[in-house]
């Protein structure tokens, strides 16, 4: 479960700073899929940045578990699975010796990696490419290997940072899949996305994110209703031209 | 913290020992190249020295016709008396009175060696004539040397030996440090951010000072095994040098004693755990690849400078001369390569280098807890 109350959070520029989040406030359940939409520096990286203990807020409280991040960073850690788009997997490893290298980090056991792994390539079908080392591997080989990278310590919460951007259909749809199978088994998921459609298939709640507050939150029918659209991308386009 | 640093380090190490290119491009290269290098300008000195040698020269003789002196010249260098002048290919031999000048253009390497060997010529001749002097004069040179001259060194002879090494060994060592430890800091430190794996790495159960201890430790092992393959690839240069073209031993390698490679091992180690330390933190500054390499650079550039002015100075005696990181280890090395070991200067040398290296990995793990790490754009 993720709970964000008022959250503030500023960066410094050369002169003065520059506000990205002004009171966010958000809540995901889990088995729940939550859909931060927003265009670029909207302050959806800001947020899950946040709240996998990367930045420190500036006000207002984020809790994980019921663990407030800023106090009980390790243990939020733990339970966390983070995933961006922008990362790219590269080198002579393997994707099974990155994966090792990350259940260490996680303070797995042996026996408890090898399961794992054993397990996380059957169910994204690794199993022809996972001892290849991954500067070798195709896109959406390394978007595997990257998903399962997220998901070796079994965490509850997962994390996604436009988790699709830059990927092909094939690579895309690999992700997407995933998602949903992480929703059946009862986790939280915070997904940022600026696709529409991304976020029209998938989400549980939305929440569109205009210059630091969410201009609208709930389900996709509540928050249409509310605010007289038919489409989430007219609705985007609306609050955020009342951003501006 | 130290075994959460190892599975960094590890992890950095099967990324670098399973990459084939980088192997011989780190490690392997040195030791090939230096040899090929060393074997290359051998040949091509030898074959310049032998073209110079058997070449013809085309030389102007005014008012020096004297046959004692064409013998002599005769022995020096194959010649064809010309009146060509000065040229790339001919050269002036000048006498008026007691003067004689040779007059060639330098910017012919022939002519340049063709200079000399006259040059040889005419001391012999003059020499011939002075001789000639003294017999009429009732003498020989002999009984014109009045003082014996000779130069006696009471140095030990690895001392001796020893002079050269410590000139170029802390050069070169250092030198292939910095150069070594530089490439791969890029890679661990700001290329991890641009690959967008840093973030990942920080969101998990290790602290980040065993991160950023960790990929000092990398750091510190490669650009010593770097250093170490380009001073085995000089020395095997050298020698195959030495044995194709002749020439005496440069040095004597008896002066590398077990106990004198481990002393000049754990200040390798001290100074490449400082400029590791130093480089870690500057890349991880960086928020990308271009802007890390402006950032280390200048520790590479200090530290070329630092080990440049030393190269020819002794080792100094003033304590404060052993807290200037690289400088104190090159002054260190410096005394252990001539057979001289001073404990104090040894030890503050180390502790110096152990508090800057500190300090630096205090700053990174500091740096990996704030959110400026993570700034990539």
């Amino acid at each position: 479960m993720i709970r964000i109350e008022n959250l503030y959070k500023s960066f410094p520029l050369k002169k003065g700073r520059k506000e990205v989040l002004k009171g966010l406030s958000l809540d995901a359940e889990p088995g729940e899929i939550f859909c931060l939409l927003g265009s670029n520096g909207s302050g959806k990286t800001t947020t899950l940045q946040t709240i996998a203990t990367l930045l420190k807020p500036d006000g207002g409280s984020v809790y994980v578990n019921d663990m407030d991040v800023t106090q009980k960073g390790k243990e939020v850690r733990s339970s966390l699975g983070f995933l961006t788009g922008e990362m790219r997997l590269a080198g002579s490893l393997t994707g099974r010796e990155w994966l090792d290298f990350f259940g260490k980090l996680n303070r797995m056991g042996k026996s408890d990696i090898q399961y794992k792994i054993e397990e996380l390539s059957s169910y994204l079908h690794m199993n022809d490419f996972l001892n290849k080392p991954v500067d070798k591997l195709s896109t959406g080989m390394k978007q595997k290997i990257s998903i399962a990278i997220s998901q070796i310590h079994d965490p509850q919460i997962i994390l996604l940072d436009e988790p699709t951007n830059g990927l092909d259909i094939m690579a895309s749809r690999i992700v997407i899949d995933f998602i949903k199978d992480c929703k059946t088994k009862g986790k939280t998921i915070i997904l940022c996305t600026h696709i529409m459609s991304e976020a029209e298939k998938l989400a549980d709640k939305i929440g569109i994110l205009i210059n630091g507050k969410l201009a609208a939150s709930g389900s996709l029918s509540d928050i249409l209703t509310e605010n007289h659209e038919d489409s989430l991308e007219d609705l985007f386009f609306k609050l955020a031209g009342k951003g501006e | 913290m130290f075994a959460d640093a190892l599975i960094i380090m590890r992890k950095e190490f099967k990324n670098l020992f399973k990459s084939k290119r980088t192997m011989i491009m780190t490690f392997g290269l040195p030791l090939i190249l230096f040899p090929v290098l060393f074997t290359g300008i051998g040949l091509v000195s030898s074959k310049s020295a032998l073209e110079k040698e058997n070449a013809v020269y085309y030389v102007q003789l005014e008012n020096l016709q004297d046959q004692r002196f064409l013998d002599l010249l005769n022995e020096e260098i194959n010649f064809i008396s010309s009146d060509q002048g000065v040229s790339e290919y001919s050269i002036i031999i000048r006498k008026n009175n007691e003067s004689v000048k040779v007059i060639y253009n330098s910017s012919s390497q022939k002519m340049g060696y063709a200079a000399r060997k006259i040059e040889d010529a005419l001391v012999k001749y003059n020499d011939l004539l002075a001789d000639q002097k003294l017999i009429r004069a009732g003498l020989n040179r002999d009984e014109l040397e009045i003082i014996d001259i000779s130069l006696i060194d009471q140095a030990p002879e690895e001392v001796q030996t020893g002079e050269i090494l410590a000139i170029f060994i802390p050069y070169i060592l250092i030198l292939f440090l910095l150069i070594g430890a530089m490439s791969l800091v890029l890679d661990v430190t700001a290329g991890e951010k641009e690959r967008g794996t840093f973030s990942i790495l920080l969101v998990n159960q290790i602290s980040r000072s065993s991160i950023a201890l960790g990929k000092t430790f990398y750091v510190i092992i490669c650009s010593i095994l770097n250093s170490f393959s380009s001073v085995l690839g000089m020395g095997l240069g050298f020698l195959i040098t030495m044995r194709n073209y002749g020439g005496e031993s440069i040095a004597d390698l008896s002066v590398f004693t077990p106990l004198k490679i481990l002393q000049l091992l754990l200040i390798l180690i001290s100074i490449s755990s400082v400029v590791s330390a130093t480089m870690i933190y500057l890349g991880s500054l960086a928020r990308n690849l271009k802007e890390g390499g402006s950032y280390v650079m200048p520790v590479y550039m200090v530290g070329l400078f630092a080990v440049v002015i030393t190269m020819n100075m002794e080792a100094a005696t003033g304590v404060f001369y052993y807290a200037i990181p690289l400088v104190n280890g090159v002054f260190v090395m410096k005394s252990l390569l001539l057979g001289i070991f001073p404990p104090m200067n040894y030890l503050f040398c180390l502790l110096s280098n152990l508090i800057f290296t500190s300090v630096f990995v205090y700053l990174t793990s500091r740096l990996y807890n704030s959110e400026r790490v993570l700034k990539t754009v």
